[in-house]
């Protein structure tokens, strides 16, 4: 579905004059070269460009933060975004946004979506951030403490009896979760 | 800037990267992202992943749910002197229900909550008074930390109303108890969470049954049936009688208020007092706002309504609005109720406010099964728990006004 996305909106600018395009190189070496509008949704690349006049078409603007595989999650994302624009620029087609943007998660599995929270947090694609941190919001949704623990890879740092204490606190809330 | 093309990437190194950041030590703002987007209960449970997230919990504004929740509940003795208690609360946003309690427990623990009846519920607290042999016990009590605050006995007429204070993000927490006394005279009774024995004030003046007690912004308003209101100032302890619906001056006033009338307070979500008139449960309400600042009665505008939506006690009238925002925006114009009947005991009745047409069940609650037990509204404590220990820490501080009266 990316390539198909990306495809279509690069023959679509073809036909009337070459694409700018701008290099991005993530932390594992590999340069994407992405079509400028794409390149100008995500935040950190758009003020780099505004606030660097000496930059070139030429320059490869690194970004160390994101991995090859969370880059490709995210231009997937910023292309389909980029083309549901071109086609609609007033409105965006609510529902054909809606039904990429679930097919797009499905796909994804937990470590992907949070290495892609990561990279669109980095980026700066709000956006995206939105949409992504949403999504995580909806995999931890009646899930046990130590699911959302293990999620997210994060250490537990109350003691015993403070969480102890804590669950008698409001110990409505922990009926009826989903088993891990 | 002019370093680019001599240095790769200087502007990067400004930027403090980090790559090997993982998710324990996120900023914040991500664990606040996530947070927020989840519902307020589910919040508050998987605030128990770590102390960021807890912190972050206290953080977060609610910006969805303004329905109130219900607490439904039946404290029955049993034969061997023990209580069947049930509690459960109902989340009008994920349209769950919770049990608190379901259980058969000791005289010593529940004896109390048998045969008591609701006076007052604010921000997760609920007051409840029980009447024994001509002696009264007032407690309060919260079922979303299962908690207990008992006040001293109080031997009080049978004109009487409780009441209590609570603000959302401050434990300063009072409970006022009124009645009519000989001559009819006013006896407000204060008492601190806490507090050994209770402060008595006596007002002369023509005060007949109260009909209501509400609180907003450090007074309790009271209303009687002979068309008075009067504000009881916390923090002054002084009472005040502000308006005097037969003495009103006519030309410019709204329409007077019949006098087989029944006022009833709303404490609106904007601080305002609304005085309620109406001269039945299910008939339409006249709206009044109380002008402080003017000292008279003004009639509330319509769109002032339709901001927000009224939620009517059961026993009391005493009633709260929310805003019409969120989960509560489908309801805005609407007051709610409940109306109890042999068939559907205590279901939730829906009115425009000024038609007497109603629609049942309302939206947010039409999902629950029916029940016989008791409710009553009860707003969770969405911006920050009050445990019974912070109601108790801020009863205890002394007060100086307090000492020097």
């Amino acid at each position: 579905m990316s390539s198909s996305i990306a495809s279509s909106s690069s023959s679509s600018s073809s036909s009337s004059k070459k694409e700018k395009k701008i290099s991005l190189k993530t932390s594992d070496g590999e340069v994407f070269e992405v079509e400028e509008p794409v390149a100008m949704q995500l935040e950190i690349v758009r003020s780099f460009f505004a606030d660097n006049e000496d930059v070139t078409e030429q320059t490869v603007m690194p970004l160390p933060n994101v991995s090859t595989a969370a880059m490709h999650g995210i231009l997937e994302y910023c292309r389909a975004h980029e083309e549901f624009r071109r086609r609609m620029p007033e409105a965006a087609p609510e529902e054909e946004v809606r039904a990429f943007e679930a097919g797009y998660v499905d796909r994804k599995s937990n470590e992907e979506l949070k290495e892609m929270i990561l990279a669109a947090n980095y980026l700066n694609i709000s956006k995206l951030l939105d949409f992504l941190t949403g999504v995580a919001a909806k995999r931890i949704e009646n899930k046990s403490v130590e699911y959302v623990r293990a999620f997210f890879g994060v250490e537990n740092d109350f003691t015993p009896e403070e969480e102890a204490n804590l669950r008698r606190e409001y110990e409505w809330a922990f009926e009826g979760v989903d088993e891990d | 800037m002019g370093s680019i093309e001599e240095e790769s990437q200087p502007s990067f190194k400004k930027k403090k990267i980090e790559p090997e950041q993982g998710w324990s030590d996120r900023p914040r703002d991500f664990v606040r992202l996530i947070l927020g987007k989840l519902p307020w209960s589910e919040r508050l449970r998987v605030s128990l992943v770590c102390k960021t997230w807890k912190e972050c919990f206290h953080e977060i504004q609610n910006t969805q749910e303004f329905l109130p929740w219900l607490m439904s509940y039946r404290w029955h003795a049993t034969d061997d002197g023990r209580v069947d208690s049930i509690c459960k609360l109902a989340d009008p946003f994920e349209q769950k229900c919770y049990t608190v309690e379901e259980a058969t427990k000791g005289a010593d623990q529940r004896g109390i909550f048998v045969g008591a009846e609701p006076c007052a519920s604010s921000h997760g607290w609920v007051l409840l008074s029980k009447a024994t042999s001509g002696v009264k016990h007032l407690f309060l009590y919260s079922p979303f930390t299962d908690e207990v605050i008992r006040f001293p006995e109080l031997v009080t007429g049978f004109k009487d109303k409780a009441s209590f204070s609570l603000n959302p993000t401050s434990s300063d927490c009072v409970v006022i108890a009124l009645s009519i006394q000989e001559h009819e005279k006013l006896e407000i009774k204060t008492c601190h969470p806490g507090d050994e024995s209770w402060k008595s004030f006596e007002f002369s003046g023509e005060y007949y049954f109260i009909c209501d007690v509400g609180y907003a912004d450090g007074s309790f308003y009271v209303t009687f049936s002979n068309g008075k209101l009067g504000a009881f100032n916390i923090k002054q302890q002084e009472w005040k009688l502000l308006w005097d619906l037969r003495s009103e001056p006519s030309p410019n006033s709204p329409p007077p208020v019949h006098e087989d009338t029944y006022i009833y307070l709303v404490a609106a979500f904007n601080g305002d007092i609304i005085l309620s008139c109406c001269r039945s449960v299910c008939l339409p309400c006249a709206s009044y706002r109380f002008d402080l600042s003017k000292g008279k009665r003004v009639i509330v505008e319509r769109e002032a309504m339709e901001k927000q939506v009224i939620f009517r006690g059961c026993t009391s009238f005493s009633a709260f609005s929310v805003p019409a925002e969120g989960n509560a925006r489908e309801s805005a114009g609407k007051i709610n109720y409940f109306y109890y009947n042999t068939n559907t005991p205590w279901s939730i009745y829906c009115n425009c406010i000024d038609s007497r047409r109603y629609q049942r069940p309302c939206k947010g609650y039409e999902w629950m099964e029916k029940d016989d037990l008791r409710r009553i509204w009860i707003q969770p404590p969405f911006q920050r728990i009050m445990r019974a220990s912070d109601l108790l820490q801020s009863g205890s501080k002394p007060n100086s006004e307090d000492k020097s009266s």
